[in-house]
């Protein structure tokens, strides 16, 4: 008893030890004005942690959240959240087909790819997302994006999830990325 | 006190029975779900969740449940709390009893569970399935080869055709080869004609990939994933071989693929990919199994050791309440009463309680109602031999005084305190009255008789006096003594005194009677005979002249026999005692032998009722007395007083004479108020009796004392008027 519980205390200590990190790199991050609207763009890649991969080949399904948010600074106030979006991706591998279908969830659009990166770099880029109307900003007010990428830990099976809560190989490290909106 | 005590600890019993019952229910319900959970991967996801936290929380609260018992405890066993011990060692045993098979079952149980999970996997069935899939891949490669092989009689056919004939034609061998979706495309990408089975436009541009490779002069082939979940099968062609227009143009077709082949090939991958998952989450399942059950294990434990708690706390409780009815009953409240037990031995064991500390109430009222009987005795006892004129004392065995009444302590003029708790012993070295007791007493405690009497004359500051003293043992041999006593000096003094008048009674009648006849002789002797004698007459003349003398001597004394012997009528009246004392002592005063008189009368004395010529009787004997003893002084020396005294709590006049001459001899100190009983050579020794006759027939008092510094005092204490 003592020894089993011993051995799962440095297990999951050692945890963040045994495998390499998830990594998100924000290559361009781009918003822009058109037609009165701020739209975003952005170029990000993302890099899965061995066990991820592995997880993911062994036909796990990993679920990827894009959490955007929009907001104005309020001098020695928190700040007001103008906008919040939420983008959420299922990622799969079909063993059949040697190929990666990535699944949005908000709208069930489906697209297969026959490599890994691209399914991720297509997961994690934006392209031309409307963010708010320009009317909305408030002209001599600070306003800020940040975005965050995340792999939803609560979505893996159980026997995982209670191992991911404790583990650096199922966290994405630099997925948080702000910018200023002008 | 104890049934309020008992009504919170029923209410916190019932709150902690709900509780044992949920931890209960929890745990049955944690094990089954556990049990059912374990035959599957996807039952076990949807209640490890429920597992967890209902455990956690359980856990949780079971623990500050008890962390609360044993703080509780700990700080009962710091205090000596009765029965901390005893709940402790149960609370030990009832631990242990429950702990031990629970680790043995937990121990078996992670193995089993280990293997079970172990068991789902095998290599054959990895195998079959990677064969399975192998075969359904195959599949797919040999539809994509027939695909290839339509697509390239496809090509063949549009290769040499205008571009205007170019759509019919594709949409003949659409239908003619099955295809879902004919491209044809230019070196960039972009569609030259298109032939669709839907009404959506096809992609505006080729797969990068796709178009490098076709380009490069290979053949393109590969499965693509429709919207709906569907696979097709696209093929890529490159025109190199014919009419130059078409050169370096890619053809695309896009095929559907066989619905059943579909169908199985997806049925052997979802099994092959489970299995996979399964096989990848072999270790983390047989942790989370594991982690879960040791989590129910220690909510097992926790709940183990907070009802061996409870249970000890239950068992004690009766123990406890017994601990505190007995130190009551120690520290003498009889009036507590346990609340009655159950059926069972305590309830036996607080019932039997109640009823001794009922029938030890009982008996502490009788002993209590006894006790005051006692006393009351005691206290009448006391307040008889306190008022008695009886000396009593009683000794212990030792022969210390115990105690000793008001009379002993006025006959023997002591203090109690100097009396109580002294051995006889040490009070034979002192003098007085009680010293001579002492040493009169002490040979009768140490002999054997329990009974005896003696008269004892003791020597004290009141003079030699007489007692009368019984002594008798107390019960048991051992036990101590009791001394009775009465001072029967007046009752002696009393019977000499009616001796005394009887004798001067009889002595004035016989003795006077002769005298005169004797006078009257002597005389006509000497007046008829002395003429005649010639020289013998003067012989005759001093014969009967000492005749005549000693018969008027005779006569004298007679009569002061028969004043003594007489009980006069007495005229009592209010009369200033002042006045009195002055005008006699200033008769003495202007005698030629009166010598000094000091007189010192209080002013405002109250008036006596006294008969004043037995009174001035009295005064001319004292100090006739005082004046006779001179002893080589030229002078006598007197100091009369008359003050106003108390005694015994009561007001008296307080008349005293003192002289400076030898003082009353010691001997005969008891005696002197006796007729007779002189120290001087000349006198009848009546003086003193006659002034203690006045004294008495005034309801006085008189003391003699020969005082420290010499001489004698006679002192008198007369009633007086309310002033």
């Amino acid at each position: 008893m003592r020894g089993f519980l011993l051995w799962l205390i440095v297990w999951m200590a050692a945890a963040p030890l045994r495998a390499e990190d998830g990594v998100v790199s924000y290559n361009s991050l781009v918003s822009y004005v058109v037609d009165q609207r701020v739209y975003l763009s952005t170029d990000v890649s993302l890099q899965l942690s061995g066990l991820a991969r592995s997880a993911l080949e062994s036909g796990v399904a990993l679920e990827f959240d894009t959490d955007i948010e929009v907001s104005r600074q309020v001098n020695f106030w928190p700040d007001q959240t103008l906008r919040r979006y939420q983008i959420s991706h299922r990622l799969s591998y079909q063993e059949l087909t040697r190929s990666y279908r990535l699944e949005r969830l908000q709208t069930g659009d489906r697209v297969s790819f026959r490599n890994l990166k691209d399914a991720l770099h297509s997961m994690a880029s934006l392209r031309d997302l409307m963010l708010l109307p320009v009317s909305e900003l408030k002209g001599g007010k600070r306003h800020y994006g940040r975005m965050e990428l995340s792999l939803d830990i609560d979505a893996l099976p159980s026997p995982l999830r209670t191992q991911a809560y404790f583990s650096r190989a199922w966290k994405l490290q630099g997925g948080e990325q702000e910018w200023r909106i002008r | 006190m104890a049934y309020s005590v008992m009504d919170n600890k029923t209410s916190s019993g019932a709150l902690g029975v709900v509780l044992m019952l949920v931890v209960f229910v929890s745990l049955l319900s944690s094990l089954y779900f556990l049990g059912n959970s374990a035959e599957s991967l996807e039952r076990f996801g949807r209640a490890n969740d429920l597992l967890l936290v209902i455990n956690g929380l359980m856990s949780v609260i079971i623990f500050v449940l008890v962390a609360m018992n044993a703080v509780r405890l700990v700080r009962e066993l710091r205090q000596g709390l009765a029965g901390s011990r005893l709940t402790l060692r149960l609370v030990l045993m009832l631990v242990l009893m429950s702990l031990l098979p629970a680790i043995i079952v937990y121990t078996f149980s992670v193995r089993f569970l280990r293997s079970g999970i172990d068991s789902w996997f095998n290599v054959q069935i990895e195998q079959s399935l990677d064969n399975a899939l192998d075969i359904s891949r195959a599949s797919l490669a040999e539809e994509q080869r027939e695909f290839m092989r339509s697509s390239e009689k496809i090509r063949l056919t549009l290769r040499t055709l205008e571009d205007a004939s170019l759509v019919p034609a594709m949409s003949d061998v659409l239908s003619a080869y099955g295809a879902r979706e004919i491209i044809l495309r230019d070196r960039q990408g972009l569609v030259i004609a298109s032939a669709s089975l839907n009404l959506y436009l096809p992609n505006m541009r080729v797969d990068q990939e796709l178009s490098e490779r076709v380009l490069d002069g290979q053949s393109w082939v590969s499965v693509i994933e429709r919207q709906d979940g569907n696979l097709d099968v696209q093929v890529g062609l490159a025109f190199n071989d014919g009419v130059v227009e078409r050169n370096g143009q890619i053809l695309e077709v896009i095929y559907p693929m066989d619905a059943r082949r579909q169908e199985l090939g997806q049925d052997v991958q979802d099994t092959f990919q489970h299995y996979q998952q399964l096989t990848f989450m072999r270790e983390p399942l047989k942790t989370s199994f594991v982690f879960t059950l040791s989590l129910v294990l220690a909510l097992s434990a926790l709940a183990a050791v907070w009802i061996a708690f409870r249970l000890a706390r239950l068992l004690m409780r009766p123990v406890q309440t017994l601990a505190a009815g007995t130190r009551a009953v120690a520290e003498g409240d009889l009036s507590q009463r346990l609340p009655p037990g159950g059926k069972d031995e305590f309830g036996y064991l607080l019932n039997s309680f109640n009823q001794m500390v009922r029938q030890l109430q009982s008996a502490r009222d009788r002993a209590s109602i006894s006790q005051g009987e006692v006393e009351q005795q005691r206290a009448y006892l006391q307040a008889v031999v306190g008022s008695i004129s009886t000396g009593v004392m009683t000794l212990d065995q030792s022969g210390r005084p115990r105690t000793i009444n008001s009379a002993a302590i006025d006959m023997l003029g002591v203090d109690r305190v100097d009396v109580i708790g002294i051995s006889l012993e040490d009070a034979r070295d002192k003098t007085g009255a009680y010293a001579a007791l002492a040493e009169a007493v002490a040979p009768h405690l140490d002999a054997d008789a329990s009974v005896w009497q003696e008269e004892l004359h003791l020597n004290g500051a009141r003079g030699r006096r007489t007692f009368v003293c019984r002594g008798s043992r107390l019960g048991e041999v051992g036990t101590g003594h009791v001394l009775v006593f009465d001072d029967i000096s007046p009752i002696i003094r009393a019977q000499r005194d009616a001796a005394w008048s009887e004798v001067a009674r009889r002595l004035a009648h016989e003795i006077k009677n002769p005298l005169t006849p004797i006078q009257l002789s002597a005389e006509r002797i000497r007046h008829r005979y002395m003429d005649k004698l010639g020289e013998d007459g003067e012989l005759m003349d001093r014969a009967t002249r000492t005749i005549v003398q000693q018969v008027e001597s005779m006569k004298s004394m007679v009569n002061a026999f028969a004043e003594y012997a007489n009980t006069p009528d007495l005229a009592f009246a209010e009369i200033d005692l002042s006045d009195l004392v002055a005008d006699v002592v200033e008769l003495y005063r202007g005698l030629p032998s009166g010598g000094r008189i000091g007189l010192n009368l209080a002013d405002n004395l109250p008036l006596v009722r006294a008969d004043s010529g037995r009174f001035r009787q009295l005064l001319h004997n004292l100090l006739k007395n005082a004046l006779e003893a001179k002893e080589n002084e030229e002078e006598a020396n007197i100091d009369v007083s008359l003050q106003l005294s108390v005694i015994d709590n009561e007001s008296c006049l307080k008349l005293q004479v003192r002289d400076y001459g030898p003082g009353f001899p010691v001997d005969t100190l008891d005696r002197v108020f006796e007729p007779y009983v002189t120290s001087k050579s000349r006198g009848t020794g009546l003086g003193l009796a006659i002034v203690k006759q006045v004294v008495e027939e005034h309801e006085g008092e008189i003391e003699l004392s020969n005082p420290a510094d010499g001489g004698a005092c006679v002192t008198l204490y007369l009633q007086h008027m309310a002033s």
